[in-house]
């Protein structure tokens, strides 16, 4: 994985289409209970509240959640259909060209937690920022170093651990959150990813291992690690991913190793909660593993729909990046079971969450986010844009439902082409195929709709657009101007120039 | 990069489909990189690649391409894996 979070590209760009309210309507065929909950109807009339729904979900007849007041997250009895995540509010102003860009230059963010029920915070590379969390706002920030990337709180001390990778770590203050205070940065090796808790502290420092810091982050001692790349702590236990195996310690002054495993691929994010952990495992998305006894035991994997980056456990929540969207899987009863996506503003990189609310480190945006309990919906999965190759006459573009009901879909046609079929139901946590057959003479670029059930994205478009190379074609010759830092001056380079050569190409985006 | 920045059979370029040099140059700059950057601003290289018989598809970033000597991309990934770059580049020489 790339040691640069650089997510850009105008390939994947999200419609409108997919913007989703707190309330949704309930989809076609549902109707809306009087506690707010969308429930199956047999004919088209106004549900019955005391009667169980056609889908066997059970009717939920409580008073509705009070979303001015802490979520109520208690263990639902059983599902029903809705809209399990909801967003309270975005703010996008972290953009170089935005007039609120609270440091004036290019904040990308990419850790985000929770510290209370009116707080979360959000670090990007030259600090942090409080966000309020009813809707998503900036409330104000602190300003320590360049390419603060990671990012841990302390709720004993209500101090934030800022992790700048190579440049140490800075405490932040935040008794007040509304007036943060930062502090002297502390020097330490180059490192990945920081953890906090009852006044200790624990960084995964790469090469170097994991170090134990007390509250002013002085060593208190260490282990070896070959690659330590992320950390969790709570009171005396320890997790550290080094390289593709989780490792559990219990600390108290000395690491103790109790158990390690197999991830089956490199770790970047941690949470632990009680005996629950959560694991960001990139492009394998997250996993979930219980410790039982001084053991890890493998419950499941939550796949995301872009690479995870980060993880946030809230009792029986887990909170997923997931690039494109932000997952929710309910993992009370073991295995992993996804709940819902909300799609991201732009790129969902970081997350945190506590008591029902959720704060998504979004890229160039902060999004506040709130856990609907016990609702859960299909989760339709699909791509906005696929390519094909000269000569092809058809493409199969898959339909996968990454939630817990049945996903209906209605699939359009392009013009002048066909799409079979054009209805289809995807069990959860599978995918269906459609053929869509090109119009003759497809030149370009063309695209078809669709409509669902999922509660947040009922229609959307997909584009289709012709390529002209891939493994095992020529590279069409391409003349591009370019410059060679630290000059900026600019230069033709040509691709023919360099026949008999072999060129590699690297495609990056910082925006 | 470094790995080859004095090997005369290969050729490396950082490619930008978006940022220009004021933005791309001084994220370089700040990275140490003294590789020859490309601007790919109307991004139509970086939109030409097709998805493979299996229907990978490379987007968005990292996106990462070997060229051999006879001008045919042998290796085509979205993930960055020095590794396999590198093996890559070895096979095309």
């Amino acid at each position: 994985m790339a040691d640069i979070l650089t997510p850009g590209g105008s390939v994947v760009v999200l419609s409108a289409l997919f913007a989703c309210s707190p309330s949704p309507p309930c989809a076609e065929g549902y109707g809306r209970l009087a506690s707010g909950v969308c429930v199956a109807l047999d004919d088209g009339s106004a549900p019955d509240v005391a009667a169980p729904d056609e889908t066997g979900a059970s009717v939920d007849t409580s008073p509705p959640t009070d979303g001015g007041s802490a979520v109520d997250t208690s263990p639902p009895t059983a599902f029903e259909l809705g809209d399990p995540l909801t967003t309270l509010g975005t703010d996008g102003r972290y953009d170089q060209g935005s007039s609120e860009n609270p440091w004036g230059a290019i904040c990308h963010l990419t850790d985000a937690e929770v510290i209370d029920a009116e707080y979360g915070l959000a670090v990007c590379d030259v600090g942090v920022a409080v966000i309020g969390l009813g809707d998503g706002q900036y409330v104000t920030s602190a300003t320590v170093a360049y390419q603060v990337s990671r990012l841990a709180y302390d709720a004993s001390t209500r101090t934030a651990w800022l992790a700048t990778r190579d440049a140490g770590l800075y405490p932040v203050d935040l008794s007040d959150p509304t007036a943060p205070v930062s502090g002297a940065q502390v020097v330490l090796p180059d490192h990945e990813d920081v953890a906090a808790d009852a006044g200790r502290v624990l960084l995964a420092a790469r090469g170097e291992g994991v170090l134990l810091l007390d509250g002013h982050g002085a060593q208190v001692s260490s282990v070896g690690a070959t690659e330590a790349l992320a950390v969790a702590l709570e009171d005396d236990t320890a997790l550290v991913v080094d390289g593709e195996e989780l490792i559990l310690y219990r600390l108290d002054q000395a690491f103790e190793e109790l158990d390690r495993v197999d991830l089956g691929s490199k770790g970047r994010d941690l949470d632990l909660q009680g005996d629950r952990v959560a694991v960001a495992l990139g492009g394998a998305g997250a996993a979930v593993y219980s410790i039982d006894g001084g053991s890890l035991v493998y419950d499941g994997d939550v796949p995301t729909p872009g690479p995870s980056y980060g993880v946030a456990l809230d009792g029986d929540h887990l909170l997923a990046s997931g690039w494109y969207a932000t997952v929710l899987a309910w993992i009370g009863d073991g295995e992993p079971r996804v709940l819902g996506h909300e799609d991201a503003v732009q790129w969902s990189m970081g997350v945190g969450a506590l008591d029902g609310r959720v704060l998504v480190a979004d890229w160039f945006y902060s999004a506040a986010l709130q856990i609907e309990p016990g609702l859960a919906g299909p989760e339709i999965v699909v791509e906005e844009g696929i390519w094909v190759v000269e000569g092809e006459e058809s493409v199969a573009v898959t339909f996968e439902n990454a939630g817990i009901f049945d996903l209906e879909v209605s699939v359009g046609s392009p013009a002048g082409g066909s799409s079979s079929p054009d209805a289809l139901t995807v069990a959860p946590g599978s995918a269906e195929a459609v053929v869509v057959t090109l119009p003759d003479g497809f030149a370009n670029q063309t695209s078809l709709t669709w409509t669902s059930d999922d509660p947040d994205e009922p229609e959307g478009e997909l584009r289709i657009d012709k390529g002209s190379q891939t493994l095992g074609t020529e590279h069409v010759d391409f003349e591009l101007l370019g410059y060679t830092p630290p000059s900026t001056l600019m230069s033709s380079y040509a691709l023919a120039d360099y026949r008999g050569q072999v060129v590699f190409l690297a495609y990056f985006s910082v925006t | 990069m470094d790995v080859y920045a004095d090997d005369e059979d290969v050729v490396t370029f950082w490619v930008a489909p978006h940022d220009d040099v004021s933005i791309g140059g001084d994220f370089l700059v700040a990275a140490g990189v003294d590789t020859t950057c490309l601007l790919d601003d109307m991004s139509n290289v970086y939109n030409s690649y097709a998805p493979s018989e299996t229907g990978m598809v490379w987007a968005p970033f990292p996106m990462q391409v070997v060229i051999d000597r006879d001008g045919i991309i042998t290796y085509l990934a979205n993930e960055a894996d020095p590794a396999a770059v590198i093996e890559a580049i070895e096979a095309a020489r």
